[in-house]
C-alpha cells in the first residue's frame, strides 16, 4: 500500500467556496510561496486559500539535453502573454480570445532530467487544452516532444490505482487496426475492470480510459495525458503521475544519444512491435508515410515499398534523418542516423506508433552472428 | 526537350533507382552470408564492398569480393543482361577480366594473392537460364573472345514479396556449377549441396538491413536520382541544421559520403546536383561550388524521389536559394516603396 489515506486529503471540489478562480490563485501567488509549491501540496494549498480545487488537465512531455521547457513554450507557443519561472519550472499565462488560463509547467525529478508535466485547470477537451496539445507542442518540437501510453501503460496504472480501492471503466475509446474505424463503449451499470475492458480491445489501439478508483476518478489518454476529474490528488500525483513520468523517461532513456557513429557498424536498432496483420497490410505504407510527412517539417524518401518498407525520414526541424523499415518480423525498425536528436526520433516514433496501433518501443541488438539455418533455404 | 522525352527521361531516372537499390540489397545480403552467417563468417578474412582491383594491365571494379582465410576468393558480380548481344559481349569482357584476377583485397585495403578465385555472376531470374546458356555459347564459338578458366557460377535472383526475401538459386544449364569450396565447411558449395537448400539461399531483409544503412551503396556507379535522394535526405540535413542555403561542393559531398558510408565519388555527386539544379533547388555557383536551398520540400506522395522527379520534369524558374529569394523580396519591396513614394509625389 503506497498511500495512507486520510479523509482530509479526498478532494471534493464542489465542497469549497470559489471566491478566487484557481487560475488566477496560482498565477499570483508571491514567488516564495511559488517556489516551494509541489505538485503533491497544490491542491491543499489551493483549498487552505478558500480556492476550489478544478479538475486537472495533464499532459508529459520530454526535453532535450540543456532546454528549459517553460522558455520552449513562452517562446514558441501562440497567445501566451506572460511566465513566471520557479525553482520546478514555472507557470505561463495565456490567453484565448477573452478567455485567460495559466498552465504549470512542472520539470520532473533533477533539474535537466528532460520529462515536464504540463498541468492547467482547462477541460483537455476545451480549446485552450487542445491548444497545449495540439499547437504549443507541436511548435516546440524537437526541443520538446509528447509521449504516447502503449497498453502495458494503461494497465500499470491500472493495477497501482487499485491501492485506492477497485478499479473500474466506465467509458474506453479506442481504433480498430484493421480498418481505422473508432470504437466506443460506455459501461453505465456492471463495469469491468481496466484489464477486463482492455481485453476487449485487441486488435485496436486504445485512445483513452475513464476509471473510477475508490473515490478518485480519473480520464488516461493515449497520449501521455491524464486528467484528475475528483478524489485523491495525493494518489493521482503519485500514480498517474509518476506513470507518465516513468513512461516518458524511458522513452527518453530509448531514443538518447542514438546518433549513428558513422565508422562503427550498427550495434542497437529501436524497434516498434506490431500487430502482425498491421505489419503486412498494404495500408501500412501510407499510413507511416502520411504520419511523418503530417508532422511540420519532417519527410521522407521511399527506398523500396511493401512488403519490404524501406524509408528514409528526414527532419528538416534540426536536421534528423532515420531510416525506417519493415521487413519479414512483423517489426518497425527505426536506425537513426549520422545526426539524430532525441526530440526529433521522439516526434517521429511516437507519430508513426499512434499511427500503426505501436504494442511497445525498445532497443535491441544487432547480432553479431545469425544462424545458418536462416541463410538457407527450406 | 520534347515533353515525351522528358517523360521517359524521368521514367528512367526511377527505374534506375530502383534497380540500384534492390542491387545494394543484394550487395548486402551477400555481406551477411560472408560476414554475419555461423561458420561461414569464420572461414572469411575479408568481405570487400567497394572493390578496386589494379592488377598492372587488369584493372577490376566487382561488386563485392571475399577473400577467405585459406587463401582462396570469390568475386562477385550483378547483371542485368539484356537481349542485345552486346550486353553480353561486354559482360563477357568483364567477367573474363575477373576470371583472371590473382589477387583481392585484404583487411587492411591492400591487395592479397589468390591462389584461386570463382566468379560469382548475380542474374534476375527471368534472365538466369539464358545468360548460362548464351555465355556458355560465347565459350562454345571459338571467334567469341570469352574464354574462362572456369565457367562463372550463375545465381538466379528474385524478391519473394509473399515472404518478403530475396532468394537465390543456382541458375540450370550444365555447365554451370556451384562455386568451390575447397575443403571449407561451410562453404557455398556445402550449403548449396544440402538437404534443406537445394541450391538455394535466402537474402532477409532483417538480417542485412542494419549493413544496408550503413553502407547506403553498392560498387556500381549511383544513379543521379538515388545519390540525390541519399543527399538530401540523409547528408545535407546535418549540413542545413534542417533548413538552409548550403555553401559544399562535390568534392565536400563525396568525402562527407565516404567518411559516413565508406564510398563517395564527386563524378557522382556532381550528376546528382545537377539534378538538383534543374529541380530548381540548387545552382552551380563555380567551378567546384554549389548552393543547395536544402528544405522541407512540398511533398508528392510522400516520396521524396517523386518529388524530385516531379520538379526534374517542371522544371521551376525563379530564385532558388534562400539568399537569392531574400534578395528578390527586397527588390519587391523597394519597387513597392518606391511606387508608394512616387503615387505621393504626384498627389
Amino acid at each position: 500500500m503506497r498511500h495512507n489515506l486520510c479523509p482530509s486529503e479526498t478532494i471534493t471540489p464542489m465542497d469549497h467556496s470559489a471566491n478566487i478562480h484557481f487560475d488566477d490563485w496560482l498565477w499570483e501567488l508571491p514567488q516564495g510561496r511559488l517556489d516551494a509549491l509541489e505538485l503533491p501540496s497544490l491542491a491543499s494549498a489551493a483549498i487552505q486559500d478558500g480556492v476550489k480545487f478544478p479538475q486537472i488537465s495533464v499532459t508529459t512531455a520530454i526535453a532535450e539535453d540543456d532546454v528549459d521547457p517553460l522558455a520552449v513554450l513562452a517562446d514558441r507557443g501562440i497567445g501566451i502573454e506572460d511566465r513566471r519561472p520557479s525553482k520546478w519550472g514555472g507557470l505561463l499565462r495565456a490567453r484565448l480570445k477573452q478567455r485567460r488560463y495559466t498552465v504549470v509547467v512542472h520539470g520532473v525529478g533533477a533539474a535537466g532530467s528532460g520529462v515536464a508535466h504540463l498541468l492547467g485547470s482547462v477541460p483537455f477537451t476545451e480549446r485552450p487544452w487542445e491548444r497545449v496539445d495540439r499547437s504549443w507542442l507541436p511548435r516546440a518540437h524537437p526541443q520538446l516532444a509528447g509521449v504516447i501510453l502503449n497498453r502495458a501503460d494503461f494497465e500499470s496504472i491500472g493495477d497501482h490505482l487499485g491501492e485506492l480501492g477497485e478499479v473500474h471503466v466506465t467509458r474506453m475509446t479506442a481504433r480498430v487496426l484493421r480498418d481505422g474505424s473508432s470504437y466506443s463503449r460506455g459501461w453505465p451499470e456492471i463495469q469491468p475492470t481496466h484489464r477486463e475492458a482492455l481485453s476487449e480491445a485487441d486488435g485496436m489501439i486504445v485512445n483513452t480510459l475513464r476509471l473510477s478508483a475508490g473515490l478518485s476518478q480519473i480520464h488516461l489518454r493515449r497520449s501521455a495525458g491524464a486528467t484528475f476529474y475528483k478524489g485523491n490528488w495525493d494518489a493521482f500525483v503519485e500514480i498517474v503521475l509518476a506513470s507518465l513520468a516513468d513512461a516518458a523517461a524511458e522513452r527518453r532513456r530509448i531514443l538518447s544519444g542514438r546518433d549513428r557513429d558513422p565508422v562503427e557498424p550498427v550495434s542497437e536498432t529501436l524497434v516498434m512491435g506490431l500487430q502482425p496483420d498491421v505489419a503486412a497490410a498494404p495500408s501500412t505504407r501510407d499510413r507511416i508515410l502520411e504520419s511523418i510527412n503530417d508532422l511540420r517539417g519532417a519527410r521522407t524518401a521511399v527506398l523500396h515499398a511493401n512488403p519490404y518498407l524501406h524509408v528514409v525520414a528526414t527532419d528538416h526541424l534540426d536536421g534528423s534523418s532515420f531510416d525506417i523499415l519493415i521487413t519479414d518480423d512483423h517489426q518497425l525498425t527505426i536506425i537513426p542516423g549520422v545526426r539524430a536528436s532525441t526530440g526529433s526520433l521522439a516526434r517521429i516514433t511516437d507519430a508513426v506508433g499512434l499511427a500503426l496501433g505501436m504494442d511497445e518501443l525498445r532497443l535491441e541488438s544487432v547480432p553479431e552472428e545469425i544462424p545458418a539455418s536462416e541463410v538457407l533455404a527450406g | 526537350m520534347p515533353a515525351g522525352d522528358e517523360a521517359s527521361k524521368a521514367e528512367l531516372l526511377h527505374a534506375e533507382y530502383e534497380r540500384y537499390d534492390r542491387c545494394v540489397d543484394i550487395v548486402s545480403a551477400a555481406e551477411v552470408w560472408f560476414t554475419k552467417a555461423e561458420g561461414m563468417r569464420d572461414t572469411v578474412a575479408h568481405f570487400e564492398r567497394y572493390p578496386t582491383i589494379d592488377a598492372g594491365e587488369i584493372i577490376a571494379t566487382p561488386d563485392f569480393t571475399v577473400l577467405f582465410s585459406d587463401g582462396t576468393a570469390y568475386v562477385g558480380e550483378l547483371s542485368n543482361l539484356s537481349l542485345q548481344a552486346a550486353s553480353l559481349d561486354s559482360l563477357c569482357e568483364q567477367i573474363g577480366r575477373y576470371d583472371r584476377l590473382d589477387r583481392v583485397p585484404g583487411p587492411d585495403g591492400t591487395l592479397i594473392e589468390a591462389t584461386t578465385v570463382d566468379v560469382l555472376l548475380f542474374v534476375p531470374h527471368s534472365e538466369a537460364n539464358s545468360a548460362v546458356a548464351r555465355m556458355a555459347a560465347a565459350i562454345e564459338d571459338e571467334d567469341h573472345p570469352y574464354s574462362p578458366s572456369r565457367f562463372p557460377s550463375v545465381f538466379a535472383w528474385s524478391f519473394e514479396a509473399t515472404k518478403t526475401r530475396y532468394v537465390f538459386t543456382l541458375a540450370g544449364g550444365e555447365q554451370n556449377q556451384r562455386p568451390r569450396g575447397h575443403g571449407r565447411d561451410p562453404s557455398l558449395e556445402s550449403w548449396m549441396s544440402s538437404e534443406t537448400s537445394f541450391d538455394t539461399l535466402k537474402g532477409l531483409p532483417r538480417h542485412f538491413q542494419a549493413i544496408k544503412v550503413a553502407s547506403r551503396f553498392m560498387n556500381d556507379p549511383t544513379p543521379p536520382l538515388y545519390m540525390a535522394t541519399l543527399l538530401w535526405g540523409t547528408v545535407l540535413p546535418s549540413m542545413s541544421g534542417g533548413e538552409g542555403d548550403v555553401v559544399t561542393s562535390a568534392t565536400e559531398l563525396a568525402e562527407r559520403l565516404h567518411r559516413d558510408y565508406g564510398r563517395g565519388k564527386v563524378a557522382e555527386v556532381h550528376q546528382a546536383l545537377e539534378l538538383l539544379r534543374v529541380a530548381g533547388l540548387a545552382t552551380h555557383a563555380g567551378e567546384d561550388e554549389w548552393v543547395i536551398a536544402h528544405q522541407p520540400i512540398n511533398r508528392h506522395e510522400d516520396d521524396l524521389a517523386a518529388t524530385l522527379i516531379d520538379r526534374y520534369k517542371s522544371r521551376p524558374s525563379g530564385p532558388v536559394t534562400f539568399a537569392a529569394k531574400e534578395r528578390a523580396r527586397k527588390v519587391r519591396r523597394e519597387r513597392a516603396s518606391n511606387k508608394q513614394l512616387q503615387t505621393g509625389l504626384e498627389e
